[in-house]
């Protein structure tokens, strides 16, 4: 048992390495490699949340991020659907209750899709783009992406929030200047 | 460590000359450095009249505890607990302390067995004394109210912490038994106490850590460990220039703020907490449960606070928040002229019997305000001590009407608050009633009445709320679980004014609009207004008003390597960054033309880069550069729709 928790904890420092390289989908790999190897290891359950976040914010649809995905919900997902995924996301992924690289970037994403889709008149004028350009009805696959970065600024904020995420407790004055782009 | 002091002119003078990177840590020397010894331990005189402010070398190691601190591995929980920080409310009138024991949240109470004690600093005989007798000094004296008020003693220092001269609540600090002086140009008041018939200067600042060291010290007694992470209460409307003052004053009290929350949001934790337990017990699962949504109004000596929240599941989301300089001390100065309609020329002239009067007046005046709480009509007996005597009747409906001001500012507070948060009356569930203000009938009936309710939320204490809560984010901030589920709750917080910049004619663009959850990140694209112009000048605000006078100006500073191009092609972008510890980033830099990659890097900048005499440097901007640095908005449709 405890071996696999050696072996669990430097999976997870790799899957933290890869996250701080760009490299998501790496990132994952042995951040769910970590998770079968020992499933009580602190953390690794935000850690897949949050990568889960960003793997769904590299989706594009229709020049806006696609914010159904971002929260794991179905495009027909009513007001209270909504209203309950963003809650139990924040819980996972608010910098208070997660130390991961990265929370603060992916409570962001949601914080962000929720503004869109928890207004009415937001939601649809989002819906009518989606739909005018034929994208999908169904759920989104987060995990479904490639791994080009869609765009240099999304990475920027999450290498710089990482890295503020890591020296969250002692709250440095400086971040690491993740030169932007 | 890393530096965590902020990296500003004048901060704790112990940080500055410390050399070693860590953490100072400041107590004063005759309370508490014998009970714990300290290694390394370097001593530098700050203000040697007032204190002594030690600042140790903290190793990695904590103190070491009574008990043998084990270090094996399954230890976490219990070295978690060492940094674990505790809640602390420092009122304008009051303050206290709680701290999550591992079960619930306690308040700690002072050798007097206070929970709330008064907040003020005593300057006398060179030395200087708060309310709170540190544990191992409990036989400190107690001052009486009497002495609070005969100059020798701050007080208010809330009200006062972070405001300039210009500013309308310190003119109305004029009428306090220290001396206030203003001379309107735009830079910190002066301040000063009586001290052996000498008026003596000091600065809010000062004052709140002194203070701060006190209840520091008495804390660390009572837990028997160091305290270093705190969780501090503001008002809603205190700006960032007020928050970094008072982070500041932290600072030099050798204590590290790991949030500052806005009173409302605390109670919204505490009732997220109690919401949810509710829950528990009626359903025995962790059912998300359904959304209760409450209005929280939160009025003290110094402000006035109204939010709104929306709770399910532990999760308390804040929807909106409005906040004023408006409390008990407004309300206790429209006594004070009512009684005594020519109180500012009788109290021209500060000499000790004058003072001494204006105390006494204020103590019977204050009295009264509290008898009204359940009396229709209260006598007032006071002698003034210089031959005169005061006696009269103060009634209710004559309160009532002297305060009519009061009361109109709290209901247009509400008002606005709930049109912010898009909320009628009968969609609110629950009002809550807090701070001291809150006893007030008047203010009571007036609160419930807009809301359409026939009586308040109960199960909360109105003196305590704030402080539970805020001891209650110390716990889940510093990453502590509670296995039967106390714990599993969070305040999604938001920012109380928008933040944003000047553009070209001196209009205010917001890039985060008040209200926004936090953390949080906007950006926008600004273009320039000259043809060839290399250089921009970003000017940050926070605010609501339309223009950036209306607004306080944070700081500025310039974006270079614009590629060459006719006026409103070139592509600015602006970046507003807030993290969990509301510390606010801005990042901006000029792109390519007609491409989403930068020129040459960023700049990023945390505010506020300012001190005082804001309005001079906008004045003194427009002056030197005219609008040759100027930005403009691009039309929103060729706004990036990509929100990063």
């Amino acid at each position: 048992m405890e071996c696999n928790k050696d072996e669990a904890l430097r999976a997870k420092e790799i899957a933290e390495k890869k996250f701080l390289e760009r490299d998501l989908n790496g990132a994952k790999k042995f951040a769910l490699k970590a998770q079968n190897l020992f499933p009580a290891l602190e953390g690794i359950c935000q850690m897949i949340a949050t990568l889960d976040v960003y793997l769904a914010s590299e989706e594009i649809a229709v020049g806006e991020k696609d914010w159904y995905a971002i929260l794991s919900l179905s495009v027909s997902a009513n007001e209270d659907t909504v209203k309950k995924q963003y809650r139990k996301l924040a819980l996972q992924l608010h910098p208070d209750k997660n130390r991961s690289v990265g929370a603060e970037g992916a409570f962001k994403l949601i914080s962000e899709a929720w503004s869109v889709l928890s207004d009415k008149s937001r939601r649809m004028l989002y819906d009518q783009k989606r739909s005018a350009k034929g994208f999908s009805q169904k759920t989104s696959q987060p995990n479904k992406n490639n791994n080009v970065p869609s765009n240099a600024n999304g990475f920027y904020n999450f290498v710089n929030t990482a890295a503020s995420k890591a020296q969250t407790v002692k709250k440095s004055t400086y971040v690491t200047p993740a030169l932007c782009i | 460590m890393p530096l965590w002091v902020p990296v500003r002119s004048q901060v704790a003078p112990a940080a500055c000359l410390s050399p070693s990177p860590e953490a100072p840590r400041a107590l004063s020397l005759f309370s508490s450095s014998s009970v714990f010894p300290l290694p390394n331990s370097q001593c530098l005189v700050w203000r040697t009249d007032l204190l002594v402010i030690s600042s140790f070398r903290m190793a990695e190691q904590p103190y070491m505890v009574a008990s043998d601190s084990e270090t094996t591995g399954d230890d976490k929980s219990q070295s978690a607990f060492h940094d674990l920080a505790i809640g602390i409310e420092v009122g304008t009138s009051k303050c206290s302390i709680a701290v999550w024991n591992g079960a619930q949240v306690e308040l700690l109470r002072n050798t007097r067995k206070q929970k709330a004690m008064r907040s003020y600093v005593m300057f006398k005989d060179d030395t200087s004394t708060g309310e709170v007798p540190s544990g191992g000094a409990s036989n400190k004296t107690a001052y009486e109210e009497k002495e609070i008020l005969s100059g020798s003693a701050i007080f208010n220092m809330k009200r006062l912490i972070g405001r300039a001269d210009t500013d309308p609540i310190v003119h109305a600090s004029k009428n306090l038994p220290f001396v206030v002086q203003t001379l309107d140009i735009g830079v910190k008041p002066f301040i000063a106490a009586l001290v052996n018939n000498v008026w003596r200067s000091t600065t809010p600042e000062e004052v709140l850590a002194i203070f701060l060291v006190e209840l520091k010290t008495m804390a660390e007694v009572q837990l028997k460990r160091p305290i270093r992470n705190v969780v501090l209460t503001i008002p809603v409307s205190f700006n960032r220039f007020q928050q970094i003052r008072v982070e500041r004053a932290c600072t030099m009290a050798g204590l590290h703020v790991l949030r500052l929350m806005p009173e409302p949001t605390a109670v919204a934790l505490l009732y997220a907490q109690q919401q949810q337990q509710q829950q528990q017990s009626l359903h025995g699962s962790m059912g998300s449960g359904c959304e209760k949504v409450a209005l929280i109004f939160n009025m003290g000596a110094g402000y006035c606070d109204v939010a709104t929240t929306a709770t399910a599941g532990g999760v308390s989301q804040i929807k909106a928040m409005q906040g004023c300089t408006l409390g008990g001390e407004d309300i206790l100065k429209n006594v004070l002229y009512h009684l005594l309609p020519n109180f500012d020329s009788l109290y021209s002239n500060r000499d000790m019997n004058k003072i001494r009067s204006m105390g006494l007046l204020r103590i019977a005046a204050q009295d009264a305000i509290h008898r009204l709480s359940t009396q229709s009509s209260v006598q007032i007996n006071v002698d003034l001590g210089d031959g005169t005597k005061m006696q009269r009747v103060l009634h209710q409906s004559e309160f009532e009407e002297v305060n009519r001001n009061v009361f109109e500012i709290c209901e247009k507070l509400i008002k606005l608050c709930l049109a912010d948060s898009k909320l009628a009356a009968e969609d609110i569930n629950d009002v809550i009633l807090v701070g001291g203000c809150s006893r007030i009938p008047k203010i009571r009936s007036l609160v419930l009445g807009l809301c359409k309710k026939e009586k308040e939320y109960e199960g909360m204490d109105a003196l305590e709320a704030a402080v539970t809560g805020a001891a209650l984010e110390g716990a889940v901030a510093s990453g502590i679980t509670d296995p039967s589920g106390s714990l599993d709750m969070l305040t999604i917080q938001a920012t109380p004014l928008s933040l944003g910049i000047r553009v070209h004619g001196g209009g205010f663009v917001p890039i985060i609009q008040r209200n926004t959850a936090i953390p949080a990140r906007k950006s926008m694209i600004f273009t320039t207004t000259q043809d060839g112009q290399t250089e921009a000048l970003i000017v940050v605000y926070e605010g609501e008003g339309k223009m950036v006078e209306e607004n306080h100006l944070m700081g500025y500073f310039k974006v270079t390597a614009i590629p060459l191009a006719p006026k409103g092609t070139a592509e600015i972008s602006v970046c507003m960054d807030i993290d969990a510890a509301n510390t606010l980033r801005v990042f901006a830099g000029a792109m390519m033309l007609g491409t989403d990659r930068a020129n040459s890097p960023f700049f990023e900048v945390r505010m506020p880069t300012l001190d005082d005499a804001h309005g001079w440097c906008a004045q003194a901007l427009v002056k030197t550069h005219g609008s040759a640095l100027d930005l403009t908005t691009i039309p929103k449709e060729l706004q990036p729709q990509k929100v990063q």
